[in-house]
């Protein structure tokens, strides 16, 4: 009967832990020690973390505790593992008015390629982009065939296109802000990002 | 005209992943995706759509890479649906909706919380949480 006893009592306890539904919330700085901001709400009350290894439990949002990077590795060990690595950017540059890349872009292509074999990339987007130089559907165009011609040197050297996002913008989303009209090497561009 | 067929064509070209929202980089042990009441099996390289819930059991891991370059890893016995996800910049349109019904994830942000921080947003069944970045893990009990 004792015995019975505990372990409807020890039921009572997971079942009791199994309802309650603590939610642990833990703010990480980046890699470059940089830190954001999460807002935890629970039943109208709000707290705010926003320092690196702050840690908070719904239990008690009252009590906020700093906690050290040694505990989160030991606790959070395998889904600090599953973490897939950072995107990585390449940037390249085309001549005015042209799906030709510059002398110093075409030569880092190779790069880029190489990254992609020793990295087991599985996904590339590849973006397009132009200056203000010419009207906008002149430019959507024009990034257009930009974004192809990387995504065609991509297929001869061997990448499958499958795992190929290709988009394009036109003179959106310059990397230097210019007046309309205005021709700007940095912005005549097509963005990589392999994932 | 010959530019309009290369527009369809082009358009077409970029639709193979248009739907997908994030894809599966990292894999461990015994998950699945339950999609519209069936389960998929998770592989290094599998599609994950809006609405997909990623289920995994003990000692089983799953790390995502989304379209906008946010990165979650989901550690053991969790259950975490893709409640609503949007990132379309050109229309600035952006949301990042997700629940951790159960278990863990680690979460580092990309360009939606950057575009527009009050689109990502974490729920339990017992808090939300609100996500203005960047690196933070959620813990479910």
């Amino acid at each position: 009967m004792k015995q019975f006893l505990f372990i409807i009592g020890l039921m009572a306890v997971f079942i009791f832990n199994g309802c309650s539904n603590k939610v642990e919330v833990l703010l990480l700085p980046e890699k470059d020690g940089s830190v954001g901001k999460i807002i935890v709400i629970q039943n109208s009350k709000e707290i705010i973390l926003d320092k690196p290894w702050q840690r908070v439990n719904t239990a008690n949002l009252d009590k906020i505790e700093l906690i050290s990077k040694e505990s989160v590795e030991s606790d959070f060990g395998s889904l600090l593992d599953a973490m897939p690595k950072d995107v990585k950017n390449y940037r390249f540059y085309f001549k005015f008015g042209s799906s030709d890349m510059v002398d110093k872009s075409a030569g880092k292509f190779n790069e880029i390629v190489k990254h992609i074999k020793d990295n087991g990339i599985l996904r590339i987007d590849v973006i397009g982009y132009t200056d203000r130089a010419g009207d906008d559907a002149y430019n959507k165009k024009l990034s257009m065939f930009r974004a192809k011609k990387i995504v065609n040197m991509l297929k001869a050297k061997g990448v499958d296109e499958k795992i190929i996002s290709l988009e394009y913008y036109g003179e959106a989303n310059p990397v230097v802000q210019t007046a309309d009209g205005v021709p700007r090497k940095v912005n005549r561009r097509v963005e990589v990002t392999l994932k | 005209m010959k530019i309009l067929y290369l527009i369809i064509y082009f358009g077409l070209f970029s639709l193979i992943l248009a739907n997908e929202v994030a894809f599966v980089k990292k894999s461990k042990g015994d998950a699945f995706i339950l999609r519209d009441t069936k389960e998929f099996a998770i592989n290094i390289g599998t599609k994950v759509f809006e609405k997909d819930t990623i289920i995994t059991k003990s000692k089983s891991s799953v790390g995502l890479i989304f379209k906008d370059n946010t990165r979650i890893s989901i550690g053991y016995n969790s259950r975490f649906e893709i409640e609503k996800y949007l990132f379309e910049p050109e229309k600035n349109k952006e949301a990042f909706v997700t629940n951790l019904t159960k278990g863990s994830m680690e979460c580092i942000t990309g360009l939606i919380s950057k575009v527009n921080p009050k689109a990502f947003k974490i729920k339990t069944k017992t808090a939300t949480m609100g996500i203005r970045g960047t690196h933070f893990i959620i813990k479910v009990d």
